[in-house]
């Protein structure tokens, strides 16, 4: 879990649009049921294999380790979808890029240190299905933050600029208490 | 025939259960607050063991020493 500061409340949380890792699921789906076509097939064509029930319980056990193989194949790439995340708190903008298994990258900036947000909705599909790329430009070591294919890039830009305003006062707020 | 077949099976599942352990973690471990990655961790879990105990079971159910007379491979043992 990722840890907050006190005060600090998760405003959004996004990730990829889901409709962008449909056909590699509907590939995984169609590969796991694979095996309901290829047994009848085999024992059509080698009627030995269906008359000896201990070779159909062999052909059965390849069909369950085949498909136990694609299911955690469908996690392991369901995972690096589901753990790459752009959260964006009241107080910081968080990207986590889980590249894979064992590559994961995590940045941050304070919404203080925003400078420009810039969102590109480009294709056909994007503007009919409304997701996009978002861009920060910060102020930050990492000078940009990109997050690709999140659904309603303009909502996201809105909510990050209307905490900027926020950050950005209460900054000159505590810095005019300090200097009085 | 059945040592063969059992040092396969349990490599196979080892390392299956193995991938199914460190994805699990993955899930546990770098989930956001309020998601639903605890269920999914669950329910992949819950999908592994459902696949280890069907294979387990077809597994030991196979007669695996009386199989090459089944499908009459020849012996070239001398």
């Amino acid at each position: 879990m990722i840890a907050l500061h006190p005060n600090e409340k998760i405003l959004s949380v996004n990730r990829k649009v889901w409709y962008v890792f449909a056909a590699a699921y509907s590939v995984g789906v169609g590969l796991m049921l694979l095996p309901f076509i290829i047994v009848p097939t085999i024992g059509a064509l080698f009627p030995v294999i269906r008359e000896t029930p201990p070779l159909i319980t062999v052909l059965f056990l390849t069909s369950v380790l085949w498909m136990w193989c694609i299911w955690v194949w469908l996690f392991l790439s369901f995972a690096s979808y589901y753990l790459d995340i752009f959260i964006v708190t009241n107080e910081r903008v968080v990207h986590i890029e889980q590249k894979n298994l064992f590559n994961r990258i995590i940045s941050e900036v304070r919404l203080s240190r925003v400078q420009d947000i810039t969102i590109t909705i480009a294709g056909f599909f994007p503007t009919m299905l409304h997701y996009g790329d978002i861009r920060i430009q910060t102020a930050a070591e990492v000078s940009e933050f990109a997050f690709t294919q999140v659904a309603r890039p303009e909502r996201l830009k809105e909510l990050i600029m209307q905490e900027h305003r926020h950050a950005v006062s209460e900054e000159n707020a505590l810095g005019r208490k300090s200097i009085s | 025939m059945l040592i063969p077949a059992l040092f396969l099976f349990i490599i196979a599942a080892s390392t299956l259960l193995l991938l199914t352990s460190v994805i699990t973690a993955h899930f546990f471990r770098y989930g956001v607050q309020k998601d639903k990655s605890r269920v999914i961790a669950f329910v992949f879990v819950a999908g592994s063991i459902l696949f280890l105990s069907v294979s387990s079971v077809l597994f030991f159910s196979i007669p695996w020493n009386a199989l090459p007379d089944l499908i009459a491979v020849p012996n070239f043992s001398l």
